[in-house]
């Protein structure tokens, strides 16, 4: 007979595992994610994307973040790195990737997009910086 | 540099390779904007925004919108021709960033993709930007006297009665009507004289004793605020007044004009749209913000509850300008609210007059500082968009925002007319505001309101559930629950032909309108304003209602039990919902806790179940039987919370 406290303490680890967030880099793929929700950025294209993940189903992708841009001029090259950081707050616990966009040169900002998911929510938060 | 425009989700392929099934949108609308379910996948709104519609038999939904709101709008747009979802976060100026310098913005955005059902993902989103603006929208827990409708022929009396002497003899027929036992009121003097007149001078800017009364607002012997709302409080009411948003006298202008919009005054002769002056307050000016601070902390002192803001749309400036250039257009609007916040102080009710003229955005930027905002244009009436506005909005409405739809007279409103009125403002909104005098209300107009009160508290708000059904026609099933043993029901016939209006009990809500009640139950259905009991439904059944045109009528939906139990009262809309009876098996006792007027009596309807009642004790009590029904009537000298108990024996 298995113990009856262990067996709990093991599913409730397993339970933890499976509802919080995580945040992971595959080639130039970095995505967030929860149990239920995967948000993915791509650092060559410097898009991103959502994913449903229990319906297994891309609600948008190639999305952009931009400043003050509608999309005439030619992109100069740019390097992406990204950051976690943990969150906790009237949301409950989660992380945030951040993405931060650094232009090759001329007048442009440094642009920062803030993702945050929360290990119990089905929603994800979005948000800005900006490095003058 | 100013960053202004900032896409967060910028021409997103949205669903790529996947098309939505009969797509429907709602729109996030705020103040008197339009907003009903479109049967389509193409939107360009503000605030926020649900998709929803089906990927094979499966339901998909999006919710997305503000969060946190501090220094920029957000927009939402769904380009079906390019398939492309885009939401940004925008100001027409735009926040300064300083070189060497970092902004992290505070304004964040709500994405939900993975709840399907559109009910549970924007009540989830109202909740949220509820935690996230820190919002606690005040209810408008009575109804509240328009010195200024009143006046009007059109919409009130035509009796010029805004002023303070005429408001304090209306807070004293109120007294006198015995209303006060149910509800205190609220009486609003609107000190709005225009600007077309008398060179351009008005109080606006002024905004004291000596300029409220030059102008005929504060009359003897009530001359001053402090005299007036303190006669107001006396008697049981509670002071609101009112203020032209940003439309400073000329007087006031040439005054101080270092407070106006770039200290320029050139523009002050000249004509202009009448909110829209060419000279205007600036309050980001650090003085101009002291003066006005000063001045409501001084009405807070003189005992003022509540301040409408009129003609909001003349704070908006998209031109920018500033005196105080780190602002944004969004967070020089907010500033006059946020004033008015600090003086006022916390339980002030603060309502902007939000109906997006010339132009100007209706939004949600003022979360967390105002309570309430209106969904109409200058009315008296009732009409069915006029609920939808505000029954489309129940999962921001209580728990961000409160919304009305201007005030209303009884004149030229039959019973079932005022009683379909009462029904969608009442549990719909919450916020009465009055055209009708108390001198001039009919006992039983007066009856009839007083069913309202007191209101329903706390975030949750009725639900429209055959919003996405029903679409584009305004919704004709709203629904209160909080679990599947009781439910208050409101059955509205929008058209202007007799119609026989359905709602499932159980099934998809979002396909069929369904309450969302126990397909295994039996309920209990009781018919509010006609006190008729309407005998029981099964749950896998539908509630059918005949309906006359443009009426709506509330039901009580009571899970029927194996002992005696409450399904109605007489005293309030919710029929007993918010105070249920408690049953003593042990004791074969059912109790409970009922208000109680002086000289009214308070009618239970209760379900028998198959046992007899034992007569109670108490005076003030008695029980005649109807059939299956037993009516308890209870009757007090003196107004009170009556605990009462019913013995029964099987």
């Amino acid at each position: 007979m298995k113990h009856p406290i262990l067996f709990a303490a093991i599913a409730a680890l397993t339970l933890t595992a499976l509802h919080a967030v995580e945040v992971a880099q595959t080639g130039d793929q970095v995505s967030i994610a929860n149990a239920a929700l995967k948000l993915s950025y791509n650092l060559k294209s410097g898009t991103w994307s959502a994913t449903d993940l229990a319906a297994q189903t891309t609600v948008f992708a190639n999305a952009r973040f931009t400043v003050d841009e509608t999309g005439w001029k030619k992109p100069a090259g740019v390097t992406r790195e990204w950051k976690q950081s943990e969150v906790s707050d009237g949301f409950g616990i989660g992380r945030t990737l951040t993405i931060t966009e650094t232009p090759g040169g001329g007048y442009a900002p440094v642009k920062s997009l803030h993702l945050t998911v929360y290990d119990k929510q089905p929603f994800a938060a979005l948000g800005f910086s900006v490095t003058n | 540099m100013r960053v202004a425009r900032i896409g967060v989700i910028e021409k997103a392929a949205f669903l790529p390779g996947k098309k939505l099934i009969q797509p429907q949108l709602l729109r996030g609308g705020a103040g008197a904007q339009k907003n009903q379910v479109e049967n389509l996948a193409a939107i360009d709104t503000h605030n926020n925004l649900l998709i929803t519609g089906k990927l094979g038999d499966q339901r998909h939904s999006l919710v997305a919108g503000g969060l946190r709101y501090g220094e920029f709008l957000r927009r939402l747009v769904l380009d079906d021709k390019k398939n492309e979802l885009t939401v940004t976060i925008e100001d027409p100026i735009g926040k300064p960033v300083p070189p060497g310098t970092t902004y992290a913005a505070a304004d964040t955005v709500f994405l939900d993709i993975v709840t399907r059902d559109p009910f549970a993902s924007l009540e989830a989103y109202g909740l949220a930007m509820r935690t996230a603006n820190k919002t606690n929208p005040k209810p408008y827990d009575f109804p509240t006297l328009c010195g200024w409708l009143v006046s009007q022929g059109s919409y009130g009396e035509g009796r010029p009665i805004n002023n303070s002497k005429d408001l304090v003899e209306q807070m004293e027929l109120a007294a006198k009507s015995g209303l006060l036992e149910h509800t205190p009121v609220a009486i609003r003097l609107e000190p709005d004289f225009y600007c077309d007149r008398n060179y351009g001078d008005t109080q606006q800017g002024w905004w004291n004793d000596e300029m409220w009364s030059k102008y005929g607002s504060l009359t003897p012997p009530y001359e001053t605020f402090a005299k007036f709302n303190g006669k107001l409080r006396e008697l049981g009411g509670i002071p609101f007044t009112y203020i032209q948003t940003n439309m400073p006298s000329n007087d006031f202008a040439l005054a101080h004009p270092e407070w106006m919009m770039g200290g320029d005054i050139s523009r002050l002769h000249a004509e202009h749209r009448h909110h829209m002056p060419w000279v205007k307050f600036d309050f980001t000016h650090p003085d101009l913000q002291a003066y006005t601070l000063a001045m409501w902390k001084r009405m807070a002192k003189d005992g003022l509850q509540g301040i409408k803001f009129d003609y909001p749309e003349s704070a908006w400036i998209p031109t920018g300008g500033f005196h105080d250039k780190t602002h944004t257009t969004t967070t020089a609007y907010r500033k006059v609210f946020e004033l008015c916040r600090e003086g006022l102080g916390p339980d002030a009710f603060i309502h902007e007059r939000n109906l997006g003229e010339y132009g100007t955005p209706m939004l949600d930027v003022t979360a967390g500082i105002v309570d309430l905002q209106r969904v109409w244009f200058d009315s008296s009436h009732f009409e069915p968009e006029m609920a939808s506005r505000m029954g489309l909005r129940w999962y921001k409405n209580r728990s961000v925002f409160g919304y009305y739809p201007d005030g209303k007279s009884f004149k030229g409103m039959d019973t079932d007319a005022r009683r379909t009125m009462l029904t969608l403002v009442g549990l719909l909104s919450g916020r009465l505001e009055l055209g009708t005098s108390f001198g001039r209300m009919t006992a039983d107009e007066q009856r009839d309101l007083t069913r309202l009160y007191p209101l329903l508290k706390g975030t949750r708000s009725f639900r429209p559930t055959d919003m996405l059904a029903a679409a584009p026609a305004d919704p004709s099933i709203y629904v209160y629950a909080n679990d599947t043993d009781a439910a208050q029901l409101i059955l509205a016939n929008n058209f202007d032909e007799p119609r026989t209006v359905t709602a499932p009990l159980t099934g998809d809500q979002s396909d069929t309108g369904s309450l969302g009640l126990d397909p295994a139950a039996f309920y209990y259905v009781h018919d509010f304003w006609n006190d008729e009991f309407l005998g029981e439904i099964p749950g896998n059944g539908k509630i059918s209602r005949p309906l006359k045109p443009q009426q709506s009528l509330v039901y009580a939906l009571r899970r029927k039990l194996d002992h005696p139990q409450s399904i109605s009262t007489n005293r309030h809309l919710m029929q007993g919902l918010l105070d249920a009876a408690v049953w003593n098996q042990e004791t074969l006792t059912l109790s409970g806790n009922t208000r109680v007027v002086a000289g009214e009596p308070a009618v239970i309807t209760l379900a028998a179940n198959g046992h007899q009642p034992v007569a109670p004790e108490k005076a003030g009590m008695a029980i005649t039987r109807e059939g299956d029904l037993v009516k308890l009537t209870l009757t007090t000298d003196t107004t009170t919370d009556l605990a009462w108990s019913v013995v029964w024996k099987k």
